[in-house]
């Protein structure tokens, strides 16, 4: 039941008919109507936003210092440095993006198969250091 | 065209160093210097001007760098900026076994030519490869994809492996490279042998290696030389002797054999000291402890020192192939050469390859040379030293004891020369404070060489006796 501070929202009616349908569809998730329906869809959606926001937030904050810490000493100071000045020059909003430049920045030095594998392990030490309470 | 192994003297051994562009496996056991065979070469190319680039498999380059010799850290040094690398060995930890992916490899070595214009490639230690690729016929098919990718990229590459069973580690490197340089090590001497160098020929055999603090350095087991010598008539320089002897030339090798006592390292001096007189430079080199005799008596020659070296070589704890590498080089511009107890060498296992190569070298580039070889015989009997050094010198003279008239007297016999008409009689000599004293021909005595001498005069009675 709805109460005095919630608010209106209007949707198209091929998506409201979408959502019956939906709703039909998949028993098994126990929405009791299209109200609940989008409400739970916006609440998922919303995590989702915070959850990529968390995760750029992270590659902004973690990979360049991590790249420059494994290049260092995969291949010098030096080049190191320079992959770091370029990777803190990305300004991406979007985390897949994001990782994306990364990897390309990467690949001018180690190729790209080797770039992917310390972008892709870099980004799993992250999300297993947030599982465990980083 | 060629491209420099760095190492010194081995190039001369490979016509001239690398094949451009080419795939060199380098292999052995742990400790035999593999790495730094490969530092060694990529810093003598970044010396030169070119860009370099390390890649290792296995050690961390840190680890790498901390255990350089001294002097090789310093020359590093002064080239980093050209001397790249690439260490998988610190990947390995973070990213697993997936960076040993043939792909991932290739891919990130060449990205690393192309960035930095890389002529030189040192790929270290292959035997991670296994750890991706569990089947060895796949380990076999990536490294024959590297060294192609390598190739394409126009670089010149030195990769080692592991020595298993005689063989590189996964039996198939030998193949796929351009050329095949063994190293060994049995805590003692090093070693390094050359199996194969594709489309030029190579000097076989095992020739010594050492590691120095500013590199490697090889020691061939022959020496190079060009024929120069025209065979100018020569002397010992010992008055009296010279004539019995009959003509002798320079280069000739003459061995001068006999027991301790008997004065054959004043026969050696005698003759550097007759070359000094006519202003020719000499070497005295003795495999025995510093002798003071040797010393005094070059004293006495006016200019010696600007004409004649005395060198002490501990030949027990030296490499016979650096000793012979040695003699090269203190003999440059020399004329003659005289090397004192060399029988401390015989019992080496490589004396024959060294004997053959210092004489031919000697006779290549007219060095009159006095070798002396301690007997270990009292009296004389038959023996003259080790067969390689009696087949090759041109002069043989034996000095022994004979027991005459109850006097213990040194005697000479020329056993061996070039003049067809040298003495054949045995020649009593004495030691004096001026030397050696050729006393003259031991005249009516019988037996001598069999250590039992008798007056002619009495065995010719006994015998008009015995038919009365």
């Amino acid at each position: 039941m709805g109460n005095s501070e919630d608010k209106m929202v209007r949707v198209p009616k091929d998506m409201y008919d979408a959502i019956g349908d939906i709703i039909k569809k998949y028993p098994q998730y126990g929405w009791k109507g299209p109200s609940e329906f989008v409400r739970d869809a916006i609440r998922r959606y919303v995590e989702e936003l915070k959850r990529r926001e968390i995760l750029l937030e992270r590659a902004v904050k973690v990979m360049p210092n991590r790249v420059k810490a494994i290049l260092s000493k995969f291949m010098g100071p030096a080049e190191a440095e320079e992959a770091y000045e370029k990777i803190m020059g990305i300004h991406e909003k979007e985390p897949e993006e994001y990782i994306r430049e990364v990897v390309n920045i990467l690949s001018d030095y180690v190729g790209e198969k080797l770039a992917e594998l310390i972008a892709r392990r870099i980004v799993e030490e992250r999300e297993n250091e947030g599982e465990h309470g980083y | 065209m060629r491209v420099s192994t760095g190492i010194k003297n081995l190039d001369e051994l490979i016509e001239g160093g690398f094949v451009e562009k080419s795939f060199n496996l380098v292999y052995g056991g742990g400790g035999t210097g593999k790495t730094l065979f490969t530092i060694n070469y990529l810093i003598n190319g970044a010396e030169e001007g070119k860009n370099v680039l390390y890649v290792s498999l296995e050690e961390t380059w840190e680890d790498i760098v901390r255990k350089l010799p001294l002097g090789l850290a310093e020359r590093l040094e002064k080239v980093k900026e050209r001397f790249n690398y690439l260490d998988f060995g610190s990947l390995r930890p973070i990213l697993g076994k997936e960076i040993l992916k043939g792909d991932v490899l290739t891919e990130a070595i060449t990205s690393s030519i192309v960035v930095h214009n890389i002529e030189l490639v040192g790929l270290d230690g292959i035997a991670p490869l296994s750890m991706y690729y569990e089947d060895e016929k796949r380990v076999r098919s990536a490294i024959f994809d590297l060294s192609q990718n390598l190739k394409s990229y126009g670089v010149t590459t030195v990769f080692t492996s592991e020595e298993v069973n005689g063989m590189s580690r996964y039996g198939s490197e030998e193949y796929v490279a351009d050329s095949v340089i063994k190293l060994t090590f049995d805590g003692k001497r090093r070693r390094v042998q050359i199996f194969k160098t594709r489309g030029s020929s190579f000097i076989g055999g095992t020739h010594g290696l050492e590691i120095r603090k500013d590199g490697l350095e090889v020691y061939p087991r022959v020496l190079f030389s060009e024929k120069k010598n025209s065979n100018k008539n020569d002397i010992l320089g010992i008055q009296k002797l010279d004539n019995m002897l009959g003509e002798i030339y320079t280069g000739d090798v003459t061995l001068i054999t006999g027991l301790p006592g008997s004065g054959k390292h004043l026969f050696g001096l005698k003759f550097l000291k007759s070359g000094c007189a006519q202003g020719k430079k000499g070497v005295y080199v003795s495999f025995e402890s510093e002798d003071k005799k040797i010393v005094e008596g070059l004293k006495e020659i006016k200019d010696s020192s600007k004409l004649c070296k005395i060198v002490y070589i501990d030949a027990l704890n030296t490499d016979i192939f650096k000793i012979l590498w040695r003699l090269k080089v203190l003999t440059q511009n020399a004329n003659r050469l005289v090397i004192h107890k060399i029988n401390i060498l015989a019992d080496n296992e490589e004396y024959r390859d060294f004997i053959h190569s210092l004489i031919k070298y000697v006779h290549n580039m007219g060095i009159s040379t006095m070798i002396t070889y301690t007997t270990s015989d009292i009296m004389a009997t038959n023996v003259l030293g080790d067969e390689h050094v009696v087949n090759l010198a041109d002069n043989i003279i034996k000095l022994f004891f004979a027991e005459i008239n109850g006097e213990l007297k040194k005697v000479l016999a020329i056993i061996k020369s070039h003049s067809p008409t040298h003495e054949t009689g045995l020649i009593e000599y004495r030691l004096g404070k001026r030397g050696i004293v050729i006393v003259g021909k031991v005249e009516q005595m019988e037996g001598i060489m069999s250590g039992t001498p008798t007056k002619q005069l009495e065995i010719k009675k006994r015998v008009e006796k015995f038919f009365k």
